[in-house]
């Protein structure tokens, strides 16, 4: 098979030239593991290496931690340095709803319009307290990015999809459970599924796109928490055409956040 | 076959069919020799699932069959502690994988229900040594103080370390730091944010090498992981596939 002009670039170690947008990503470091270069220009030196247009980022010590103020305000800061380079997420957490909503419509003020949710917090997404900030988020159709592990989480999923119709939930490590969500956007045109695991499955992007379409698929690494550079091989070089993986690189992502591919 | 600019040598690549594996999952040499292509990569040093998923004679044997007349599959045999009987003696064992051209082993201690400990494993390691055989351990097969061992009483010996995960950096640096001969394959789950860049400022780039852990992960993966580290070209040909070469270049056959 001749490589397509994607796919020479990734093997020339070259930056690709199409539009990139990685919808997962994380800024900060962590209690588990070191994450010294995870800083917006860490980050940004990274992205330019592979041509990575922009990366949406959540604070890690939020989304995976007790500190989600922290965790926003590195975001904040990361899209005063780097406008054009970074989509924010802003990450809510328990105990209390009214806060966790005070906490989004004070990042929204600042020019985030995006919510990350994480189940490293306990409650399940349909859970009070975060109804108020999903209410609100759903009404400005803002996107959310759940992190999704195979837990048996479909009927949650399905209720989410179906009572905030106005959000796109992207679910975040759909290898976890291929099939599952799979079904989900099948049944759900709000539901997309985005790529990243530390695994790198063998043959996962042409599976996700033939049984749920490239338009439903985004590329995601959870940069920041593991490399940029590990999962865009998985796409550059799959075996799909040069079309499909324009749209899961980058189209596809563009259009839920509202960006010009 | 696609041309990139490095040469890569793939560490990582077991043939035949793994267990647990999806029905999908590639296994074959065809199979195999295809992802290489599609993934610009030239050769690779392959194992076979079916010595710690069958049988370890077995699978040496059918690798010596897949990998014979190859120019682009190196043998990768996988040995056991000799004294139960169920294989030849390891130097004849060593003797016989150098004679079908395979140029290191696989060590798979716990599948294959052994131990590291040098009351089980010193002859074996041993004999690697001497001859300067690489042995390759998925880390999930051992753990660092059983590995501290192996390289306190067999400081020459050269271990390749496979199959890392991106959360282990705290344990890793200090203990490549130790071990001078200890190589890391960078294939999955070592999918650390700048991890190449990382290790190679701490340890140099003269360790570290080209993985795919083919089937189980996408080839492309650790393909674009080592060329698209930011780090001098001269470093990346070392990382793609010369250390490789090297290390198999200075088995004494």
């Amino acid at each position: 098979m001749k490589p397509d002009a994607i796919a020479r670039a990734v093997l020339a170690g070259k930056p690709l030239d199409v539009p990139v947008i990685d919808a997962h990503g994380h800024i900060g470091s962590w209690h588990q593991f070191p994450m010294p270069r995870s800083t917006s220009a860490g980050l940004v030196a990274a992205m330019d290496g592979i041509g990575i247009d922009r990366l949406a980022i959540s604070g890690i010590v939020g989304a995976c931690g007790m500190n989600p103020v922290e965790g926003n305000n590195m975001v904040l800061d990361a899209l005063t340095s780097h406008p054009d380079r970074f989509i924010g997420y802003a990450v809510v957490t328990p105990p209390n709803a009214d806060a966790a909503l005070a906490e989004f419509k004070r990042c929204e003020a600042r020019g985030l319009r995006a919510l990350k949710l994480h189940t490293w917090h306990g409650p399940l997404y349909t859970d009070a307290v975060y109804r108020p900030t999903l209410e609100y988020v759903n009404a400005r159709k803002y996107p959310v990015l759940l992190h999704t592990w195979g837990a048996g989480d479909m009927k949650m999923l399905a209720e989410l999809a179906t009572t905030y119709a106005g959000s796109m939930w992207i679910l975040g490590h759909t290898p976890s459970d291929l099939d599952g969500y799979i079904s989900l956007a099948a049944r759900f045109p709000n539901v997309a599924l985005e790529t990243c695991c530390s695994n790198a499955p063998f043959g996962l992007i042409e599976y996700l796109v033939a049984e749920a379409g490239a338009d439903r698929v985004l590329f995601g690494s959870d940069a920041g928490f593991t490399s940029m550079a590990m999962m865009i091989g998985r796409i550059g070089l799959a075996n799909i055409s040069v079309a499909d993986k324009q749209k899961i690189l980058g189209e596809n992502a563009a259009r839920i956040f509202g960006l010009a591919a | 076959m696609p041309t990139p600019g490095f040469d890569l040598f793939d560490c990582d690549a077991a043939l035949g069919r793994r267990h647990g594996a999806t029905a999908l999952e590639p296994h074959s040499k065809a199979d195999l020799l295809a992802s290489m292509d599609r993934c610009g990569i030239r050769r690779a040093l392959v194992a076979h699932h079916s010595a710690w998923f069958s049988e370890v004679n077995l699978g040496n044997r059918l690798l010596t069959e897949e990998t014979a007349a190859s120019d682009r599959l190196v043998g990768c045999w996988t040995a056991v502690p000799d004294d139960a009987g169920d294989t030849e003696r390891i130097p004849r064992v060593l003797q016989n994988m150098l004679a079908a051209g395979g140029r290191a082993v696989r060590l798979m201690p716990k599948t294959m229900l052994w131990n590291l400990a040098e009351w089980c494993s010193g002859k074996l390691c041993t004999s690697l040594q001497e001859r300067q055989i690489p042995a390759l351990i998925p880390l999930e097969e051992t753990s660092f103080d059983a590995l501290h061992g192996v390289l306190t009483h067999h400081p020459q010996l050269r271990v390749m370390l496979l199959q890392l995960s991106y959360r282990i950096d705290r344990e890793l640096y200090p203990f490549a730091l130790a071990h001078p001969n200890l190589y890391l394959s960078m294939s999955p789950r070592y999918s650390s944010h700048d991890g190449i860049e990382r290790l190679r400022d701490q340890i140099g780039p003269e360790r570290l090498l080209f993985g795919t852990r083919w089937p189980e992960s996408e080839p492309g993966a650790g393909v674009s992981f080592t060329l698209y580290a930011r780090i001098p070209d001269s470093d990346k040909r070392l990382i793609a596939g010369a250390n490789l070469d090297r290390l198999l270049a200075e088995v004494l056959a």
